[in-house]
């Protein structure tokens, strides 16, 4: 026993001295009710420092920063729709659309670190949820259609098939790819339903909004340098307001632009009322007309229309250099504060390959006194 | 004059079984048993006065991890103005000292020698052999145990699931092929082969992985914002490589540090440069790429990862602090563990001193973060870590039976000299 001791250490002191670590290859199962990147190849950066390997419990050192890819995205919540709680898999919004009580459609917000294994991968997911067959990219490509929204891309889908029950099903779907965390919009359904709701549910995607501060890019994940030098500062949000310049109507207060917003004013129309002016580069020339118009409606209480009647509810109007498309309705209902209808005032135009918005929003009668100087502000633009 | 004639003549065999016997006679030595446990005195206190300057994983592998040990002598140190830092103080003399590997071999060689020695087996002394067992048992199990034994962590947000935990001192770099939706396949290289100017080949990755820097901890920052002096560029040209800059540092030592390791390595397949890449323990997102041959892949530094065959989610995590202070009194886990076995999963409280044990694994509630809605789970996996349980039974038993044999022989002659005073 002592000479087995004996050469159990010498072999154990050379195994030592000479181990070279050799690379492990292994294979992880993707757990099929779950995207990938929540149980597997991407850890979820639970809090930046925690995921850098920090073992510190001390609260001050502990960074603030991103819990889940530090990006938040604002949106509107039409009226009518039932928010629910979130739930692990559901962690950034849960609704449920108007509809008969037994087939409300459901919309569900989702975000996740990084690609949540794959557009083409979640997309066939989503087909295989209504017995349709999974695509190749090509093919699945075919059938997306891609918009932009406050400088974000939205890749759009629409797949009608049977819910596990046999019923019809179909899903709206739309993701956003940020370079380290994936967002995905899903409204499911009834189809009959759906035709209703699509509308509702395009004017809401037209409403999303990148958070100011919100970071993009890789980069934005990095958790602070802590301890050493100065913290790396925000990069510069998506959307980033482009410069324009223009002649500033009299009475009009210039803000600094920010988000989505090329330029923004406030018009002091007394009384604590307010009449807000931005103007916004939305995206590929034309997009969306007819979204916006049922936007705007909604907001002031309006019922959507379909695509034709609100398109043809635009004036056409030259403006300057622009082929403006005019809209300006006021509400039916006295939604300013209670005591007074609302209006919008918005031009749609078409320059460089995008669309620009110049909207005005206030008080009916104040919206309608600044038609002129919204003209001649619209004429002075010079875009980029 | 002496006649030598009548004396047998020295044979090989002869010889061989004197050395063996004087080899037998040092190594069961009672002065060497004296000297080992000594020494053993020794090395434990320099190891634990050394914690000042190292951290507790740093002693480990130095004082007892190793067959050789040293302990650094150290001067100077303290405040410098001209640097508005404190500095540490520098070795300046070197002591060798055997290591924990040395002192525990020749402890349990001085232990079976001596048995074979001088112990001879008999019932009166069976407690003596018990309790040698027992501390003969414990020394290999600790063997066994800086062997075999893995530490991670799991890090859990409120309401997250994972089925992996991380090591948090021991990182690899990963390259991930998520090209199958149900299946990803990870190669993995430890950071010990992550040393500048190594070329990593596998038959797995289609393409050589060219080590072109390794700094075994650095902090990132983005490039923008004003420059602070140790900043470096850092020598990648794909995704966030051009955009930030590192800073070097000296490894963590202390336990409420740990290193961030980052790498910048240059990817080739055959003709096609991939540019090079950064990846870091600061990034806690992978980077994506698509080789020639059309698959995708995922790239980052990440502790060496371990998957379970079962899943936690943590439900939600408790922290009660002692009223009107901030003193910790309590703090606890709420999980769900699931398995392919068990799907709808079964509700487990995890604290203080109440680990759970689960196929092989102990998870032990460490510590806490981001304003107490993150929980980070020590995941133990000690194969031998019913050895020093089975080592202080035996140990317990054998001081029992030795002290009752001790006892009853005590008394035996008590009642032989009445018996004797009586006639």
């Amino acid at each position: 026993m002592l000479s087995a001791t004996c050469v159990g250490m010498a072999a154990l002191f050379v195994a030592s001295c000479s181990q070279e670590e050799s690379i492990r290859v292994f294979e992880v199962v993707v757990p099929e009710a779950s995207p990938r990147d929540l149980m597997s190849e991407a850890a979820p950066p639970a809090s930046a420092v925690a995921a850098a390997g920090s073992v510190v419990a001390d609260q001050d050192r502990v960074s603030d920063g991103p819990s889940q890819g530090g990006r938040q995205i604002r949106w509107e919540t039409p009226d009518g729709w039932q928010t629910r709680p979130l739930t692990q898999f559901i962690n950034r919004g849960y609704y449920l659309l108007p509809g008969p009580p037994e087939a409300r459609p459901e919309l569900t917000i989702s975000a996740y670190p990084g690609a949540a294994g794959g557009l083409d991968a979640n997309l066939n997911r989503w087909r295989g949820q209504l017995g349709l067959e999974p695509l190749d990219s090509e093919a699945l490509a075919a059938e997306l259609e891609t918009i932009e929204v406050s400088g974000m891309e939205l890749v759009l889908c629409d797949f009608t098939g049977n819910a596990p029950d046999g019923s019809p099903s179909r899903t709206l779907g739309a993701v956003i790819e940020f370079p380290d965390e994936t967002w995905f919009f899903k409204l499911t359904g009834n189809p009959d339903v759906l035709t209703v709701s699509h509308p509702t549910f395009g004017a809401f995607l037209r409403t999303l909004e990148l958070e100011e501060g919100g970071e993009s890019g890789t980069a934005a994940a990095l958790p602070p340098a802590y301890g050493q030098g100065t913290p790396p500062p925000a990069q510069p949000a998506i959307g980033e307001a482009p410069s324009v310049s223009y002649q500033v109507p009299q009475g009009w207060s210039e803000s600094p632009a920010s988000g989505m917003r090329a330029a923004s004013f406030q018009i002091d129309a007394g009384d604590n009322f307010e009449v807000d002016v931005s103007l916004v580069r939305l995206g590929g020339a034309g997009a969306g007309d007819a979204m916006n118009v049922n936007l705007w409606r909604e907001q002031l209480g309006l019922a959507t229309v379909s695509d034709e009647q609100a398109t043809a509810a635009l004036d056409l109007l030259e403006v300057g250099p622009f082929q403006a498309r005019i809209f300006d309705q006021a509400s039916d209902d006295p939604i300013i504060q209670g005591t007074r209808r609302a209006r919008i005032l918005a031009a749609l135009f078409d320059h460089g390959g995008t669309t620009w918005v110049l909207r005005a929003r206030g008080a009916d009668e104040h919206v309608a006194a600044e038609r002129e100087r919204f003209l001649s502000f619209l004429e002075s633009l010079e875009l980029p | 004059m002496t006649d030598t004639t009548d004396q047998p003549p020295a044979t090989p065999h002869r010889r061989t079984s004197s050395a063996l016997k004087l080899a037998l006679s040092a190594l069961s030595s009672l002065r060497l048993t004296v000297f080992l446990l000594g020494a053993s005195m020794v090395v434990v206190f320099l190891a634990t006065i050394d914690q000042v300057h190292l951290g507790i994983h740093e002693v480990i592998d130095i004082y007892f991890h190793r067959f050789i040990a040293y302990y650094d002598l150290r001067k100077g140190g303290g405040f410098d103005e001209s640097v508005g830092a404190i500095l540490p103080p520098t070795p300046f003399f070197r002591i060798w000292l055997p290591g924990g590997y040395t002192l525990g071999t020749l402890l349990l060689v001085n232990l079976i020698a001596a048995h074979t020695v001088r112990f001879k087996m008999s019932w009166r002394k069976s407690g003596i052999f018990l309790i040698h067992a027992g501390i003969v048992l414990l020394l290999i199990g600790e063997l066994f145990t800086g062997l075999l034994a893995r530490e991670s962590q799991m890090t859990l947000d409120e309401g997250q699931t994972l089925n992996f935990s991380e090591d948090p001192l021991e990182a690899e770099l990963a390259f991930v092929d998520v090209s199958n939706p149900g299946l990803e396949r990870h190669i993995a290289i430890p950071e010990s082969r992550l040393r500048p100017g190594a070329v990593i080949a596998h038959p797995e990755l289609p393409f050589r992985v060219e080590v072109v820097d390794f700094r075994a901890n650095a902090r990132l920052r983005t490039k923008e914002g004003p420059a602070g002096e140790g900043w470096l560029d850092v020598p990648a040209n794909q995704d966030l490589g051009p955009r930030v800059q590192w800073f070097p540092m000296a490894p963590a030592r202390t336990l409420d540090d740990v290193s961030l390791p980052a790498v910048v390595v240059r990817l080739r397949d055959g003709g096609r440069d991939f540019g090079s890449w950064l990846a870091s323990r600061q990034i806690p997102v992978s980077q994506a790429f698509t080789t020639s041959d059309g698959r995708s892949w995922r790239l980052a530094l990440r502790g060496r990862r371990s998957y379970k065959d079962f899943s936690i989610t943590l439900n939600e995590f408790q922290h009660e602090r002692y009223p009107g202070t901030n003193i910790p009194k309590d703090f606890s886990s709420f999980i769900t563990l699931t398995s392919p076995e068990d799907r709808k999963g079964r509700d487990i409280r995890i604290w203080m001193n109440h680990p759970l044990r689960h196929e092989g694994y102990t998870f032990y509630q460490h510590q806490f973060a981001n304003d107490d809605t993150t929980s980070i789970l020590l995941v133990v996996n000690n194969p031998s870590w019913l050895i020093p349980y089975i080592s202080c039974v035996a140990v317990f038993l054998g001081l029992g039976v030795q002290f009752g044999i001790g006892l009853f022989s005590h008394l035996g002659r008590r009642r032989k000299k009445a018996a004797a005073a009586v006639t």
